[in-house]
C-alpha cells in the first residue's frame, strides 16, 4: 500500500470493477466516470484478481456470480494476499439471501449492496463513505 | 350390508349368529325336555308331542340358518382378508407391525423393499439394538424400530387428530429418507398390544424440494440482472445524465422506473415466499429491544406517509414489554408489510396507528387503519398466497399479494398468532401477539401450522 495521502474522491483515483454482465458494467463505469473517477474493468474473477495486483485499485467492486471462479472466491484470495488485502471492497450482487451477505462480509468486504436495490447514486455514496472511512 | 328383513336390518352378521346361536340353545333345551317327557310317557299326549314336534322344526330351521350366518361370516372373513392382503401387497408406503418384543409380525412387500430385508429372515425372531452387528441386512430395520440408531431421526411429533406419531428418519443400508407413522394397536379382549410403522419414502420428495428452491432461487437472482439494468438506466436518464429532459420525457420515465420498482418487489417476494415454504428463510433470533425496532420502522415509513396524507403515529402502553426473543429483521418485515397494506389501502386524511402493549403473557402489536377495509366474504383467504381482495383489485393499487403470507408464516415461526378485524369501508386492525417465554418458539424453521 502507498504512502501518499490521497483524498478519496480525487480525480485519477482508480476503482475497479469486476462484473461479467457489459451492460451494468458500462451503466457501472459511465457514472464512476460522471462523478470524476478513473476506472479499470475486469470480466471475470481470475482476470479481477491480476489487474487488482497489477494496479492496485484504491477500491474495488466485486459481483458474486460470474464464471469461472465466483466473488466468494475472489474476495478471498484478494483478502488473503498480502498485497491486496488491505484494498477495500465492496461487494455488488443480484444474491440477497442473509447467508450471502454474512459470508461475505466475514470474508472481509466493506460493504454487501443488491444491484437490484440500489440506483447508482446510491452506489457512488457508498463508494465515497467507504473510501472516506479507509482513508481518513 | 344385505337386507335382512325386518328389526334385523340394521344387525351385522355376527350379531345375528349370536341371537339365532342363543335361541337354538334355548329351544334345543326346550324341545329336547319334551320329546323326553313323550317318552318316558309323563306327559304324553297329542298336544304335547305336536309341540314338541314343532319345536324340533323350528330348531332344524334355526341351526340351518345358523349354518348359513356361519358360512357367510367365514366368506366376510376371508374376503376381508384378501382386501387387506392385497392393500397391503399394492400399497406404496412400506408397513410393518412388531409386538412389545420387536418380534415383527407382518411386513409388506414395499417395506421388505425399502429395507433390503424380507419378512422371512425376520419372522419369529426379536430384533434387538445390536443384532444387526452379526445380521448387518438388519441395519435399516433396526435403525426403523430404535430410532437413536438412526444416522437422523427427528423428534416425534403427533399426527393431526390421532393417537398416531410422525417422526422422520434417516437411515443407512439402504440409505433412505423416511416420514415414520407409529401408532399401536391396542387389542384389549386378549391383552395383547402391537405397534404398527408406516413407512413413507421422502428421498425422492426431500430432492424435488430442495430442486424446487434452487430453481426459485436460482430464476429469481437472473431476473433481478436484468431488472436492475433497467433500474439504472432509467435513473441515470431521470438524473439528466444523458441530457435535459422535457418535463414530459421526464414524467414517462418516473412511470417506467416505478413500474421496474414493482417488478423487483415482486422477484423480492417471491424469492421471500420460496424461501419460507422451504423452511431456508434464515432466521436469527436474538434478545430485542421491540419498542425501538418499532419506532424505527414507523419512522422509516414516515416521508411515504407524509407524501400521502395520512396521519402514521406509533405508542406504547406503559406495560409494554422491554424485551423481546426475536428475529428484528423479519419481525420488522413482517410488521412492515401490514403497514404497507395501511398506507395502500387507506385515503388521504386517514389514519394509521401502530400500538405496542402487553397481553398476559404475550406482546401485542396493533395496527389499526381508517382505511377501505377488507370485505367479510373473503376475510378467510387473507393470509393465502397472492391473495388481494375483490374491493382493491378494482382500485389501481400495486400489490403483490404475498404481504400478508410472508408475515403470517413470520409471526408463526416466533410462536405468535396474527388476526385482524375488519368491516369493508371502515377500516382494519391487524393484531399480531408473540409470547414473551422463549419456550413457547419453535426451535426448527420447519414447523406445523
Amino acid at each position: 500500500m502507498d504512502g501518499e495521502p490521497l483524498l478519496p474522491h480525487t480525480v485519477g483515483l482508480p476503482v475497479l470493477i469486476i462484473e461479467d454482465d457489459k451492460f451494468l458494467r458500462d451503466l457501472l463505469v459511465q457514472k464512476l466516470k460522471k462523478e470524476g473517477f478513473f476506472t479499470i474493468e475486469a470480466v471475470n474473477g481470475e482476470e479481477g484478481i491480476i489487474v487488482a495486483k497489477k494496479e492496485h485499485p484504491r477500491l474495488i467492486l466485486l459481483d458474486l456470480i460470474l464464471p469461472g471462479m465466483d466473488g466468494f472466491g475472489v474476495l478471498r484470495v484478494l483478502k488473503e494476499d498480502s498485497s491486496t488485502t488491505s484494498i477495500p471492497i465492496i461487494v455488488l450482487s443480484n444474491l440477497g439471501q442473509k447467508e450471502d451477505k454474512d459470508r461475505c462480509m466475514q470474508l472481509g468486504a466493506e460493504d454487501f449492496m443488491v444491484k437490484a436495490h440500489f440506483t447508482p447514486g446510491e452506489i457512488i455514496a457508498a463508494i465515497k463513505s467507504v473510501l472516506k472511512k479507509k482513508y481518513f | 350390508m344385505e337386507n335382512d328383513g325386518g328389526r334385523l336390518k340394521n344387525m351385522n352378521h355376527k350379531s345375528q349368529f349370536l341371537i339365532f346361536g342363543g335361541a337354538s340353545i334355548f329351544v334345543i333345551i326346550f324341545s329336547n325336555i319334551f320329546l323326553a317327557s313323550v317318552f318316558l310317557g309323563k306327559w304324553g299326549t297329542p298336544n304335547i308331542l305336536s309341540l314338541a314336534m314343532i319345536f324340533s322344526f323350528v330348531d332344524i330351521a334355526m341351526i340351518t340358518i345358523l349354518i348359513h350366518k356361519a358360512a357367510r361370516i367365514a366368506s366376510l372373513f376371508s374376503k376381508e382378508r384378501s382386501q387387506f392382503e392385497a392393500i397391503l401387497k399394492n400399497l406404496d408406503d412400506g408397513v410393518i407391525e412388531h409386538d412389545a418384543d420387536m418380534k415383527i409380525i407382518l411386513m409388506n412387500p414395499k417395506a421388505e423393499d425399502f429395507l433390503g430385508v424380507t419378512y422371512d429372515e425376520v419372522k419369529g425372531l426379536a430384533i434387538s439394538a445390536s443384532l444387526y452387528k452379526t445380521r448387518p441386512n438388519l441395519e435399516a430395520l433396526t435403525q426403523i424400530l430404535y430410532p437413536s440408531l438412526a444416522l437422523f431421526a427427528s423428534p416425534p411429533k403427533s399426527a393431526h387428530n390421532s393417537h398416531a406419531r410422525n417422526m422422520e428418519i434417516h437411515v443407512s443400508n439402504p440409505e433412505k429418507k423416511f416420514l415414520v407413522t407409529t401408532t399401536d394397536m391396542g387389542n384389549s379382549s386378549r391383552g395383547i398390544t402391537s405397534f404398527l410403522k408406516i413407512l413413507h419414502d421422502i428421498s425422492q420428495e426431500q430432492l424435488v424440494s430442495q430442486l424446487k428452491s434452487e430453481f426459485v432461487s436460482i430464476a429469481a437472482h437472473q431476473l433481478r440482472t436484468p431488472l436492475s439494468g433497467i433500474k439504472w438506466t432509467l435513473k441515470l436518464l431521470l438524473e439528466g445524465d444523458a441530457g435535459a429532459l422535457t418535463p414530459e420525457q421526464s414524467e414517462l420515465l418516473k412511470k417506467g422506473y416505478e413500474t421496474n420498482e414493482r417488478m423487483i418487489r415482486l422477484v423480492n417476494d417471491l424469492l421471500n415466499a420460496s424461501r419460507i415454504e422451504e423452511g431456508k428463510f434464515g432466521y436469527e433470533f436474538k434478545d430485542i429491544d421491540v419498542a425501538r425496532v418499532l419506532q424505527s420502522l414507523v419512522s422509516s415509513y414516515s416521508v411515504l406517509a407524509k407524501t400521502k396524507g395520512i396521519a402514521l403515529l406509533f405508542e406504547k402502553t406503559l406495560n409494554a414489554p422491554a424485551m423481546l426473543y426475536a428475529d428484528p429483521e423479519k419481525l420488522a418485515l413482517a410488521v412492515g408489510n401490514v403497514i404497507d397494506n395501511a398506507l395502500k389501502y387507506t385515503k388521504e386524511g386517514g389514519r394509521i396507528k401502530v400500538l405496542l402493549s402487553r397481553n398476559a403473557e404475550f406482546a401485542e402489536i396493533q395496527i389499526s387503519d381508517t382505511g377501505i377495509g377488507i370485505p367479510e366474504a373473503e376475510q378467510k383467504k387473507v393470509f393465502s398466497k397472492f391473495f388481494r381482495a375483490s374491493n382493491v383489485a378494482r382500485l389501481d393499487i400495486d400489490g403483490t399479494g404475498l404481504g400478508l403470507f410472508i408475515a403470517f408464516h413470520v409471526i408463526k415461526r416466533h410462536g405468535g398468532n396474527i388476526f385482524f378485524i375488519s368491516k369493508e369501508g371502515e377500516g382494519a386492525t391487524f393484531t399480531i401477539r408473540l409470547p414473551l417465554n422463549k419456550d413457547s418458539i419453535p426451535i426448527e424453521d420447519r414447523y406445523e401450522f
